[in-house]
């Protein structure tokens, strides 16, 4: 079976002819947890937001279940930014609507759980919440969508530990069993027993991409030794 | 999809717009109210320069509503397109193309609303002012008779060509909000291609264009004026209506043009930090 997303020679330069992605070739399989693992600057959220649409590679090619990035791919992939995106006038009702109206595959229900077990207010404006609740909602709605890829841009960065439990608990319980997640981050050792996978990359090209399984039994190392061994400055 | 992206665009913006258009009929009402006070009736010096004073003091109030309500939408384009907004507005399951058109759509509403409301706070004000100060002098029928021999006196004088400029005058207005929709948003698309400095390549594109347009009006529009005149063409809506047609189907093409260009640049050359 072919992968859900597969990547050829994909390459994006940016002004100053800065080389962000260097031919990156990439099979990323189905039903898998994925961790997109890479010193900064590697090329991890460029990668990421060319899979969202949010930029026009300079060469090569990307397919999503078949579809270069799109109207109709976004339909199926939910994306949790670095940063937030909410109109801080908005409230957290508002922002409900505003996914199901446009998401099909947005579990209202779902997300009035979760709100609820976080004692969110949905009648909140956004602008009267702290940065971690803020947070904390938008990953709500990415996550209470079925989607078939959930792409997860360092979801727990900058956050306490008990925090980083809570996401990585909702991750978890939350996705799509048939769905891929890729989940760019710099803090391995929360997130490695989560992965089925992880893939390597360093100056935009493909270092390395094989199964958690692999890094510990054939390697002897837990991913984030790995990672240390492999990235040593 | 575009129904819906309308229908949000419409909720995240409708609120400021509604309240300063408010606060300018209030305003008006206000305004309005001051020529029923009997100092108008007494026999003051000065009552002239109050007159004027407080319709200048009302002109500016309609100029800080209208630029009021330009900047929010302008603000709330930029926001929502090139900010970390956008990264919600980019990743929703819509083409550019819909979401530049929901964004425009209700921005022209918008800057339609904005001219409907300006007119009528004038017309509050001078409908107001109009009925306290004259209402012991002239009835209604009075009024209107007066309009209606004003109406006729124009038309006999000048006969087409006023209905010919007061057609060239709507469609300058119709193309003025089709162009100024799109000035605020191709300024702000070509100036997210300044990345280190977005709002400052928005303010420069936004001069830009408009001195380009107003050079080439002038130089579109100066000769053939010059040319009425001298050619014995007294009656000055005759000279003015062509004109207007002119400026109105320079916008347009100009609104078109910007509109292209706006799409490829959010297609195909957009870059969020």
């Amino acid at each position: 079976m072919s992968g859900l997303v597969e990547i050829r020679n994909l390459t994006k330069v940016y002004e100053k002819k800065r080389t962000a992605l260097d031919g990156l070739n990439l099979v990323i399989p189905r039903g898998k947890i994925v961790g997109l693992l890479g010193p900064n600057g590697s090329g991890k959220t460029t990668l990421i937001k060319i899979l969202n649409g949010l930029l026009v590679p300079t060469g090569g090619q990307v397919l999503i279940n078949g579809l270069a990035p799109g109207a109709q791919t976004k339909a199926r992939i939910s994306y949790l930014p670095e940063r937030t995106y909410f109109q801080n006038s908005m409230r957290v009702k508002e922002l409900l609507e505003y996914f199901a109206d446009f998401y099909e595959d947005f579990r209202m229900e779902r997300a009035r759980e979760m709100l609820l077990s976080l004692h969110i207010n949905e009648n909140d404006r956004i602008k009267t919440l702290s940065k971690g609740t803020r947070e904390k909602v938008q990953l709500i709605l990415v996550m209470s969508r079925d989607a078939d890829l959930y792409v997860l841009d360092e979801p727990i960065a900058g956050v306490d530990p008990a925090a980083r439990d809570y996401i990585i608990k909702t991750i978890i319980k939350n996705y799509n069993e048939k769905a891929t997640v890729l989940l760019s981050t710099h803090l391995i050792s929360d997130i490695e027993n989560i992965l089925d996978e992880v893939i390597f990359i360093r100056e935009g090209r493909l270092l390395l991409q094989t199964t958690v399984e692999e890094i510990r039994e054939v390697k002897g190392k837990s991913v984030d030794s790995y990672f240390r061994e492999v990235f040593a400055c | 999809m575009l129904g819906k992206l309308l229908k949000h665009e419409w909720k995240s913006i409708w609120k400021i717009p509604t309240i300063l258009l408010g606060a300018l009929m209030g305003l008006a009402v206000l305004a309005g109210f001051g020529f029923a006070s009997p100092v108008w009736d007494s026999s003051l010096d000065g009552l002239g320069v109050l007159a004027v004073l407080t319709w200048m003091l009302f002109y500016l109030a309609v100029l800080g509503v209208s630029l009021g309500i330009m900047l929010y939408l302008a603000v709330r384009f930029y926001r929502s397109m090139f900010t970390d907004e956008g990264y919600l507005t980019h990743t929703l399951p819509a083409t550019s193309r819909q979401l530049l058109l929901s964004k425009v759509l209700i921005m022209a509403a918008w800057i339609f609303l904005s001219m409907v409301g300006v007119f009528a706070s004038i017309l509050i004000v001078g409908g107001m002012a109009f009925f306290f100060l004259l209402r012991q002098e002239l009835s209604w029928n009075e009024f209107g008779e007066l309009l209606s021999y004003v109406w006729q006196m124009i038309h006999s004088n000048v006969g087409i060509q006023f209905t010919s400029f007061l057609a060239g005058i709507f469609f300058m207005l119709a193309a003025g909000i089709v162009y100024g929709t799109m000035i605020i948003a191709g300024s702000i698309s070509i100036g997210q291609m300044v990345h280190k400095h977005k709002v400052l390549g928005s303010i420069g594109a936004y001069f830009a264009i408009n001195t380009v347009v107003q050079i080439v009006s002038m130089v579109i529009v100066m000769p053939m004026m010059f040319y009425n005149m001298y050619n014995g063409t007294e009656n000055v809506f005759a000279i003015l209506a062509p004109t207007y047609w002119i400026m109105g189907a320079l916008e347009c093409a100009l609104a078109v043009g910007l509109y292209f260009l706006s799409e490829y640049l959010i297609r195909k050359q957009l870059n969020l930090d």
